[in-house]
């Protein structure tokens, strides 16, 4: 067993704790007959090592005069950054002057979910409320899915998995669109979905977790 | 020069079908192909001004100096379909 786990890492040194827990488990199982389970496995791994940092920003700031404020965030970071928003991705666009690009070539694998985007040095940009709606539901459902994600919440949750400090930086300008009754789903107030993504990120994938309010 | 359309991908233009409209670009006419550019937009924010009528929007030609002025739809025709 020892041998199994040095050559693993030995192959690939950045494997993270949930993959190498996964190999020694489905490499004990198939030491048995018939790939049998007669008695528990676990195994825990532990990697040690500077937390990975990622921050997520969603909406508008409430004034207009913190966009740039907002934006030199994005532009400071030292670590990952997610936009999850349509308006959010425009805000970042105009102040860092990156444009925004949209492959409309990906819609067959957009899965039901707007189509990701793409800002220069911005790791992923997607649509807000939906997008965060499905991913939170899937992440508080199950580990690791078996279907197919929509292309959007499949790079989120990978972010999400690949980071241990987690930052959600949540504008507070309400979005008139959305108060629209005709609309034909709920669209549940953002700032609810945010704290329901902190709780399942905290609970199921013990990341750290901080809020804070734009 | 080609005619640029873009279609918005925001949320309430995905709500009432613009990811149906992203695949207009397949079923351009061939003589067309050549003419039309087809791109996405994270939100053209035409939602937010009541005048342009109702989702899902595209924008046809928008025009250099509206690109470089604000945010703010400044004009270009807006289509609603």
């Amino acid at each position: 067993m020892l041998s199994f786990i040095q050559k693993q890492v030995e192959e690939n040194p950045d494997i993270s704790a949930r993959e190498l827990s996964n190999a020694v488990v489905r490499t004990a199982r198939s030491r048995n007959e018939k790939n049998a389970c007669p008695d528990d496995i676990s195994c825990m791994v532990i990697y040690l090592r500077k937390p990975r940092r990622l921050h997520l920003l969603t909406r508008s700031p409430f004034y207009k005069e913190s966009d740039a404020a907002f934006a030199e965030l994005v532009r400071n970071f030292d670590g990952k950054s997610v936009l999850c928003d349509g308006t959010t991705a425009k805000i970042i666009s105009r102040e860092l002057r990156r444009p925004i690009e949209i492959d409309i070539k990906l819609s067959a694998q957009c899965g039901g979910l707007p189509l990701p985007a793409k800002i220069r040095g911005i790791d992923l940009v997607t649509e807000g409320i939906l997008t965060l709606t499905d991913v939170v539901q899937r992440i508080e459902k199950g580990d690791a899915p078996v279907t197919p994600l929509p292309l959007a919440a499949r790079k989120m949750v990978e972010l999400f998995r690949n980071s241990d400090d987690i930052e959600l930086v949540v504008g507070t300008k309400v979005n008139e669109a959305h108060q629209d009754p005709n609309l034909p789903v709920d669209l549940e107030i953002r700032r609810n979905i945010v704290k329901r993504l902190k709780v399942v990120l905290e609970e199921k994938y013990r990341k750290r977790v901080l809020m804070r309010y734009f | 020069m080609k005619i640029k359309v873009e279609i918005c991908l925001g949320t309430t233009c995905h709500l009432m079908g613009s990811s149906e409209l992203a695949e207009l670009e397949q079923r351009l006419p061939p003589e067309l192909t050549d003419r039309v550019e087809i791109v996405g937009s994270a939100c053209l924010e035409a939602c937010h001004h009541k005048h342009y009528g109702a989702a899902p929007f595209v924008r046809i030609n928008r025009s250099d100096s509206d690109r470089d002025a604000s945010p703010q739809l400044s004009g270009g025709p807006m289509l609603h379909l």
